[in-house]
């Protein structure tokens, strides 16, 4: 009989599995999120590892070779400048990577501060907060970016040099204007968090607003902010490339891939694929991006926490 | 429904005043101010001395304070006399009363300082609008002939090969950075030099300006259809391209809006109860599902019409396209800054309009919303 | 099509609707099978997630994906509804069967009138103008007691109470006279006094116009009052079938005496029991034997004599009497 009664048990009880296990089994069925990840890695491991693959200095100028095409010297010619094309590449997927993470750390980061305050005091708090979202969600991104970083183009920051100074400008003024989306985000979890009981529980126990925003609510929000992040890391790389493409983001001789599309745009018919590259990696990037954020949403669906 | 309209006209003359606002101080206190750009790139011989420049900021009123440019940039300076405030007034407006009577509340921005010295900033403007107006019409409408059917299509055939193919695009479509696509566009349709043209025989097409300069050259598609330059034939094949462009984003974007638009819907019992009353599927998608799901998507696309403005500065750009995006584009480059704060305020009041008729279409198209 | 006096209108014949989801397949409806003669009132009763909608639905062929109709018959008339091509079945949806819902405000499309909504069944089947399907769509909101009906066919449906509401969908319904009407758990969302007039209504338009109803419901209240017959469902089968009379007087299947509040076992009166321990099975990792065994009190009961059968074996339905029929090792 006691045999029968746990067989039937057995039956009707799912088996319990770890949160990331079924997480990452949920992503591995999604083919493409899993070629995006594996783009993704590349390119991340050609950012760390550009010293090393690197088979020049992209910032060495060879003004004898001036514009070359390909050669087993130089697998995709040289630039206006004399530069290597491949090292200038490889480099530029440093700067642009790291623009993007930069960029979306500081910015997912205060959104999800902001958005917490915002949802878990409520009030004037949130609706003032509230009204500052709606606004900046509704502002035309693009021109506005282009302002203010024309506006900022000439500041060179102490200590570093003007094109430097360039890549850190770029990194503040698309912070400033990307936080809203995780603001909202973080805010609605919140909001729907707030009235239940282990917030009662928290307080009883005498944890402080602050603490049980830090504790509590932004870790039950972490679903949503990953998402949120890698979708948004595709479209820092796309804002950062056109700023540098148009000439009022990262300024040369620093390499991205958005100057070396601005560069290359004059030779484009003698030497196309020196335009196609660079806008390619562009698109490759932020495609996966892309890919790799619905994978993880479909992966980390809230109906699997049942 | 008037009570809400007064209390709304009123918000958005706040928030206009607001932006405006906004726009002048982060234009004016730019590091080294407006002028600081003055003498970039100047050699020696051009080099403007500190005399010159005080007298360049006494003609333009930058000697006033922040404060008071920022109220004549807003209202003209014609009344300053009349409240005993003279002194702020500029030599050029006592000597020339069309000086005074100027403001952005006449929708007068001022002068273009570079890019067409001495012209009006207006009128610049006006002479560029009917181009973007055309462009941002062309590229929305074929966006929405585009999304809406395949948004709708893969809602219905959900996981069909044709919703996947449709899911590519749209992911395709939102990680294209637009400027590459353009060159990208304007390699393969750039005729005799494009191998796409040689070989395949893809169509030769107008990659720049808004309308043809010169007789059309043999083999392009304005040489088959006999377009004379500025013919409104002319123009319209001078809209390909960018048009193209320019809605990728939009068609990407606006048909996932379709789709989970269409798919909530279509799981909302009333399209069950339609299916139960005996209405054809066809009927059941297209009048019962497809008139809730527009309610969301109408306001979306009508908020995203600032945004289409400013996806029209990179198009433009890119195609040398002489509208109000190549304008802003232009003035950035020069430091053209009444030229860049007339663009930006004419933005806002877009984004405000925008925010206003969302509002307004949404009690139209959904009985459930009442304005008060 | 006779059996015991009246006409056999709808028999449901071992059908199965099973949802393909991700988790694996969800076996809704496991072969069920039932009758509903003329005019006659059967309640098909069950916890929620027991498969009533699905029957239901699966009748009307309104089953969308990932849900599928594996197979069975749903002989209607004498016509296999299931083999009917789709322009056939779209005909007598809304004509000759119909079918009400359990939240009526959405089920009412929220962007047209109800004057609208209404006439469109007989622009759609009758072919009437506009104009005349509104004339007709008034006269329905009198027939189903809605006041001021000319002013009431320009309203949108957020403006209707949910009883009112729940009146329009029943004229909507009943607008072509149809055989055969499902209530699927039609006042399950409204308030209780509001429930009673509608129950009402619907008796009243029933005798009127001597349509049978499937009435879908987990009160055995409305059913004692409603229902000539009754069959109870469990986790995708019919458990029990019988009239309601005898339902109540001789309640078998341990599952339908919890339903109806007390556990009376081979003669012993046991104290009353509020709730049926347990809940109803995971519909993917079904249990071999007797779906109800793991929740079932009188399989420990009875343990001596059963053995563990009711684990591994799934019960027929056995015959128990004139028209009862009870899935249950039991009544072997």
């Amino acid at each position: 009989m006691a045999t029968a009664e746990l067989r039937a048990e057995a039956l009707l009880t799912v088996r319990e599995e770890s949160y990331l296990l079924i997480v990452w089994r949920r992503f591995r069925r999604h083919r493409v999120a899993l070629v995006g990840a594996v783009i993704l890695l590349a390119f991340i491991l050609i950012a760390v590892l550009a010293p090393w693959i690197a088979p020049y200095d992209p910032y060495a100028q060879n003004l004898l070779l001036k514009n070359a095409g390909p050669s087993p010297a130089h697998w995709l010619g040289t630039d206006e400048l004399g530069r290597d094309v491949l090292s200038r590449l490889i480099y530029a997927a440093r700067i642009s990577l790291t623009v993007a993470f930069v960029v979306t750390l500081i910015s997912q980061t205060t959104g999800a501060l902001i958005g917490a305050i915002s949802g878990y005091f409520g009030g004037w708090v949130d609706n003032v907060i509230q009204r500052v979202v709606d606004f900046m969600l509704t502002l035309p991104l693009l021109p506005l970016l282009l302002t203010v970083s024309a506006l900022l183009s000439d500041v060179t920051l102490p200590g570093l040099t003007r094109e430097w100074s360039s890549v850190v400008i770029i990194i503040l003024v698309l912070s400033l204007f990307g936080w809203m989306g995780s603001a909202r985000l973080v805010r609605g979890v919140v909001l729907s968090l707030r009235e239940q009981t282990f917030t009662e529980a928290a307080r009883a126990l005498g944890m402080s607003d602050l603490q049980i925003v830090i504790r509590h609510m932004i870790p039950n929000a972490m679903a949503p902010i990953i998402v949120s992040a890698t979708l948004s890391l595709g479209t820092v790389i796309i804002l950062e490339a056109a700023l540098s493409f148009l000439g009022f983001g990262v300024q040369p001789p620093v390499p991205t891939w958005g100057n070396m599309l601005n560069n290359a745009q004059a030779d484009m018919w003698t030497q196309p694929f020196k335009a196609i590259i660079p806008g390619f990696c562009i698109f490759l990037t932020s495609l996966s991006f892309n890919f790799v954020g619905d994978g993880l949403r479909d992966a980390l669906d809230p109906r699997l926490k049942r | 429904m008037i009570n809400y309209l007064i209390r709304r006209l009123f918000q958005m003359m706040v928030v206009i005043l607001l932006s405006s606002m906004a726009i002048y101080a982060i234009m004016n206190l730019a590091p080294g101010g407006p002028l600081s750009g003055i003498n970039l790139g100047a050699d020696r011989k051009s080099r403007l001395s500190p005399e010159e420049i005080r007298r360049i900021e006494e003609f333009l009123g930058l000697h006033r304070p922040l404060h008071w440019r920022y109220i004549v940039w807003l209202l003209g300076e014609d009344w300053l006399d009349e409240v005993g405030l003279k002194s702020l007034q500029r030599t050029s407006c006592r000597e020339i009363p069309t000086e005074c009577t100027r403001g952005v509340i006449r929708f007068d921005f001022g002068d273009s300082w570079r890019l067409a010295a001495g012209q009006k900033v207006i009128d610049l403007i006006w002479f560029r609008l009917p181009n973007t107006l055309l462009l941002m019409t062309s590229a929305t409408l074929l966006s929405l002939l585009v999304a809406i059917p395949i948004g709708i299509y893969s809602a219905v055939r959900q996981y069909s090969l044709l919703d996947y193919a449709a899911t590519t695009f749209a992911f395709f479509g939102t990680a294209m950075p637009v400027f590459w696509f353009g060159l990208m566009m304007i390699f393969i349709f750039s005729g005799p030099r494009s191998p796409w043209h040689q070989v395949l025989g893809l169509p030769y097409l107008p990659t720049g300006n808004n309308y043809s300069l010169r007789p059309p050259q043999p083999g392009s598609l304005l040489y088959v259809l006999g377009a004379t330059p500025g013919s409104p034939l002319d123009r319209a094949v001078h809209l390909i391209l960018p048009t193209i462009v320019l809605s990728l984003l939009y068609m990407a974007g606006w048909s996932r809006y379709t789709r989970s638009s269409m798919l909530e819907v279509l799981r909302q019992d009333y399209v069950r109860t339609a299916r139960a009353k005996g209405l054809v599927e066809r009927v059941v998608i297209m009048k019962h599902a497809l008139r809730n799901a527009l309610i969301p998507i109408v306001t979306i696309l009508t908020l995203e019409i600032p945004g289409i403005f400013s996806g029209a500065v990179l198009t433009e750009t890119i195609f040398n396209y002489k509208g109000m995006g190549r304008l802003y584009y232009d003035a950035l480059q020069a430091d053209d800054w009444p030229v860049v704060m007339a663009l930006l305020f004419i933005t806002a009041l877009l984004v405000v309009f925008a925010n206003l008729l969302a509002d307004i279409l949404y009690t139209i198209v959904d009985p459930r919303i009442r304005l008060e | 099509m006779q059996r015991d006096g009246r006409e056999i209108l709808l028999e449901v014949r071992d059908l199965r609707t099973y949802f393909f989801t991700e988790d694996g397949v969800v076996k809704a409806v496991d072969g069920v099978s039932f009758h509903v003669r003329r005019g006659e009132i059967l309640g098909l009763v069950g916890e929620s997630g027991c498969g009533k909608s699905v029957t239901s639905l699966s009748i009307m062929r309104l089953i969308t994906p990932p849900g599928r109709i594996l197979g069975g018959q749903v002989l209607f008339d004498g016509i296999d509804l299931l083999k009917l091509p789709e322009p056939e079945m779209v005909r007598l949806r809304g004509s000759r069967i119909s079918m009400i819902f359990q939240q009526p405000v959405s089920c009412l499309n929220p962007v047209f009138k109800i004057g609208d909504q209404i006439a469109e069944v007989f622009q759609v089947h009758e072919g009437l103008s506009r104009i005349e399907g509104w004339k007709r769509a008034i006269e329905l909101l009198q027939m189903v007691g809605i006041p001021d009906p000319e002013r009431r066919a320009h309203s949108y449906p957020h403006e209707l109470s949910g009883g009112m509401a729940q009146r329009v969908m029943i004229a909507m319904a009943l607008a072509l006279g149809p055989e055969l009407l499902i209530a699927d758990e039609p006042t399950t969302a409204l308030d209780v006094t509001i429930q009673a007039q509608i129950l009402d209504l619907m008796r009243e338009l029933q005798r009127r116009m001597h349509t049978a109803i499937i009435l879908i419901t987990h009160d055995m209240g409305i059913v004692a009052e409603m229902c000539d017959r009754v069959a109870v469902m469990y986790a995708g089968q019919i458990i029990e079938e019988a009239d309601v009379r005898t339902i109540f007087a001789d309640p078998q299947h341990p599952y339908t005496r919890g339903l109806l509040g007390s556990i009376p076992v081979m003669g012993v009166v046991k104290p009353r029991l509020d709730t049926i321990p347990g809940t109803v099975p995971n519909l993917i990792n079904l249990p071999p034997g007797c779906r109800f065994a793991p929740r079932c009190q009188a399989r420990l009961e009875h343990q001596a004599r059963l053995g563990n059968r009711c684990l591994e074996e799934n019960p027929p339905l056995f015959h128990t009497g004139p028209g009862h029929q009870v899935r249950c090792w039991l009544y072997r």
